[in-house]
């Protein structure tokens, strides 16, 4: 039983791992807490299933949602961002608590409440080892988040872009001075965490096979803050490590305690954590200036 | 000169950068003591561990003979050492006023039951309060802009009522860092002449300057950081004439 | 505004019910004038202090439950239940606050974010003491030795008091040395704590005043509605309130009843647009934050401004500096 929960734990895990790096970017690069990020991404794969539905091949229609994903945050970004990036913590997470409701009932306008089937034609089919089922497509997601992981750390060590990236999260005006092209620089951080968000809640939707509209705040945002908060904000490995720990920990407390208060008990474990440990478990090293 | 404050093997690490190493300072009662150093010096290190912001990594730091090593902030600024800051920190969306009764936050005690149960302009503490404010104000030359936002002052503004505001709390010791900054030569004139008139109207000051003829110029003594590490101290005469401070930062002034 | 003024709008306010004569308006009012205070609570700690709490609505609900045990399961009185449950949420607000004290400005919005979710969860699943799904029904109506306040007319007068102690009690806070302090922390809690202010015992204090205040609120309310639900106290209800306080300005005591009432009166008028409420509470805080980060009344907010173009002197500033992180 016990592998079996652990199995789930690390396929669910990367799923978050998905959903959190994108997240994590945008967090450590501007420290915005980014609401949005959730909602942003569900109505990329509502869009996703509005294209399958229309009898689109689901590999191009999946296209379709990464596409929308991306310019979806590139807007967000541009119009209810970008003028508050410097007015303080407060407003501009108000900002995005405005742009996630604005998102949120978009969804709910088009598609309402119901949870769909999403019919993607990856079911995938299943293993048996010794008592313990796995997925084919548990396998695929723990992959494609691994090399995922392994694609953006290249992208951020070896691009020009890459390279803006980690001048900006260091100090935004020394990297102007460097010449770092600052505006589109995190246009585009937004815009490839919107279109990762897409592809972690495609492959969230694959696994449980169904979508509804509450992916994208409950089980996107707050899990990839969760997240990011254990891993280590800002931080890629703390991303990955944070959201698959995330993923174990919801696994392991609904196996073995309670499934009626997981949620509840998920939620005290990373309070705990917050108060021991506030910095996470890779914390980036930035001292606080006078 | 009565000691007020003394520093012994003052010692703050950052991983493996050392920024301040076994410092011994001593600050007399009555006092300008000025604190120079090239950037990266540790000047501001100094001030911050000083005033509790950062522990010490090592050594030991006594006020009026008592031991306050390690205390948090609010309890040395509570036993009268206060200080500006190097980039202004001011309560930017509260009046001018206001700022100065935050100043005054560790004097004026008035009970919660008066708070709740009687009108605030009928709060003895308060009216007190708001008259010694004013008052101050008037001798800053900030009366006239008492009710704006400060957050909408001019610079220069700005940086007095910094000032005033530390200088509110009757602070025994007041640590400026880098009171001229930003200012032009005439400016900075003026600021040392106000450095001067607090100091006579009460608190010891120490301060951290850049500017060598406003330091040279209003300082009884000058210590010179270099690297973390003390390397010299005394009266602005002795420390123009030693060789390691020529060495390490006049000598590259006067280039 | 004068004396004379306060005395005249209050005596207005007095007449209200003779009026309208009408018991869904009062109803309505009533609503308006109990929510208000829980923007006041909102104000007190997001405006005041900057601490950007969202899960209000938790202790509303930690207020109205306890209040519905202490009468229906314990038959206390209401007077009683009343004060005791704004002392419970008082205290869990300072435990809240206590734990937060040291943490960074986002992980008290996760911390709180994440107390709403838990109460939701055991509101919700602690059968044997909360009801469960069903709530806690036939919760008595406010009786204050011996006096019944059974009619939306009777419950005008109590809410109103209410509002105006709540009101009163609140500017005193934010207009005396504490208020200061919570304002100063907001600004710059660095050179707060230069200024002598206890940093954390203060946030830990402004948490606890707010929640006293939230919770009394919760608690008046169950009375009122006399049925405690576990479905009103979740987080959409809690950016809902958030959004009364930003509306009418963080900062402005006053703000925060215009922003109430509209936002409470609006779903009332047009039904299509309590559907969208939450839309268009979206788009507002999207708006507001780009254009009017000082909401209506607040400092240099659109009232200020409006005046400043009717006499000409409209200045470029708009924007909002609050405490850095």
């Amino acid at each position: 039983m016990f592998l079996q929960h652990l199995i789930n734990g690390l396929s669910i895990g990367s799923v978050y791992a998905l959903i959190t790096i994108g997240y994590n970017m945008v967090y450590g690069i501007l420290e915005l807490l980014n609401f949005a990020h959730g909602d942003v991404y569900a109505l990329g794969c509502f869009v996703v299933l509005g294209l399958v539905t229309a009898g689109i091949h689901p590999i191009i229609a999946i296209l379709g949602g990464v596409v929308s994903g991306y310019i979806l945050n590139i807007l967000v970004e541009r119009f209810a961002y970008r003028s508050v990036r410097f007015s303080g913590r407060v407003t501009p997470t108000i900002s995005a608590v405005g742009v996630a409701y604005i998102m949120r009932n978009a969804i709910l306008k088009i598609w309402g409440p119901e949870t769909y089937p999403m019919k993607l034609g990856f079911r995938g089919t299943q293993l048996h080892l010794g008592g313990i089922v796995v997925g084919t497509l548990q396998i695929y997601i723990f992959i494609a988040a691994i090399s995922f992981m392994v694609i953006i750390s290249l992208f951020l060590k070896k691009t020009k872009i890459g390279q803006g990236i980690i001048a900006i999260s260091q100090s935004i005006p020394t990297a102007a001075l460097l010449g770092v092209p600052v505006n589109r620089t995190i246009s585009i951080v937004y815009g490839i965490g919107g279109a990762l968000g897409v592809i972690g809640g495609i492959l969230f939707c694959a696994y449980y096979d169904t979508i509804f509209v509450g992916i994208g705040f409950a089980l996107g945002t707050l899990k990839a803050w969760m997240a990011a908060i254990i891993g280590g904000v800002g931080s890629l490995k703390g991303a990955v490590i944070g959201a698959i720990m995330l993923g174990l920990i919801e696994s392991m407390v609904a196996g073995y305690v309670s499934t009626l208060y997981k949620d509840a008990l998920v939620w005290l474990i990373l309070i705990t954590f917050i108060l021991i440990r506030p910095q996470g478990f890779f914390p980036s090293q930035i001292a606080e200036k006078i | 000169m009565a000691e007020l404050l003394r520093a012994e093997k003052l010692s703050r690490h950052f991983g493996g950068v050392k920024a301040l190493t076994n410092v011994n300072l001593t600050v007399n009662e009555g006092e300008i003591l000025g604190v120079i150093g090239p950037n990266g010096a540790g000047k501001s290190t100094l001030f911050n561990v000083l005033t509790g912001f950062y522990k010490p990594s090592d050594g030991k730091i006594h006020y009026k003979n008592r031991d306050i090593t390690g205390r948090p902030v609010f309890e040395t600024a509570k036993s009268g050492i206060t200080r500006t800051f190097q980039n202004i920190r001011l309560f930017d969306q509260v009046s001018v006023l206001q700022n100065m009764l935050v100043g005054m936050h560790t004097q004026l005690r008035p009970k919660f039951t008066e708070i709740l149960f009687k009108k605030p302009d009928a709060i003895p503490e308060e009216i007190r309060g708001r008259k010694d404010a004013e008052e101050v104000l008037d001798s800053f030359g900030l009366l006239d802009v008492a009710h704006i936002t400060a957050g909408n002052l001019p610079y220069g503004k700005k940086r007095r009522l910094e000032i005033a505001r530390a200088f509110i709390s009757k602070p025994s010791l007041l640590l400026l860092d880098e009171p001229s900054a930003g200012m032009n030569p005439s400016e900075t004139v003026e600021m040392m002449k106000f450095i001067k008139d607090i100091r006579d109207k009460g608190p010891t000051v120490v301060v951290i300057e850049h500017n060598m003829k406003l330091i040279m110029g209003i300082s009884d003594r000058v210590a010179v950081l270099n690297f973390g590490e003390k390397i010299a101290d005394g009266t602005p005469a002795e420390v123009q004439a030693n060789h390691e401070v020529i060495e390490a930062y006049l000598g590259k002034e006067e280039e | 505004m004068k004396n004379k003024y306060k005395i005249l709008l209050f005596m207005f306010a007095l007449l209200i019910p003779p009026i309208i004569r009408n018991e869904y308006y009062v109803r309505i009012v009533n609503i308006f004038y109990m929510y208000s205070v829980v923007a006041l609570s909102i104000n007190l700690i997001v405006g005041f202090c900057g601490q950007l709490d969202m899960g209000r609505a938790a202790f509303m609900g930690l207020g109205a439950y306890c209040s519905a045990i202490l009468t229906v399961k314990m038959g206390l009185p209401f007077i009683a239940a009343f004060l005791i449950s704004g002392a419970f949420s008082g205290l869990i607000g300072a435990v809240l606050g206590f734990l937060c004290r040291k943490s960074a400005f986002d992980y008290l919005t996760l911390v709180t974010i994440g107390f709403n979710a838990i109460c939701q969860i055991v509101f919700l699943n602690w059968i044997p003491v909360t009801g469960g799904v069903m709530g806690i029904s036939r919760v008595p109506q406010p009786n204050i030795f011996g006096f019944h306040f059974d009619t939306n007319t009777r419950f005008y007068y109590l809410a109103l008091f209410f509002l105006a102690a709540s009101f009163i009690a609140m500017h005193r806070i934010c207009n005396s040395r504490m208020g200061r302090a919570f304002e100063a922390i907001r600004d710059d809690s660095i050179a707060a704590e230069y200024s002598g202010i206890n940093v954390q015992l203060y946030k830990i204090l402004n948490f606890a005043i707010g929640s006293v205040f939230t919770g009394l609120t919760g608690a008046l309310f169950v009375h009122y509605t006399q049925y405690a639900s576990p479905f009103n106290y979740t987080l959409d209800e809690s950016i809902y309130q958030l959004q009364m306080a930003i509306l009418g300005g963080l900062g402005s005591l006053a703000g925060s009843l215009v922003g109430t009432f509209i936002l409470v009166v609006l779903p009332e008028i047009s039904r299509s647009f309590y559907e969208y409420r939450l839309l268009f509470v979206g788009i507002l805080m999207v708006v507001m934050m780009l254009y009017f980060p000082n909401g209506l009344l607040g400092k240099e907010g659109v009232g200020e401004r409006l005046i400043a173009v009717r006499l000409g002197m409209l200045g470029g500033k708009n924007s909002r500096k609050d405490s850095g992180g």
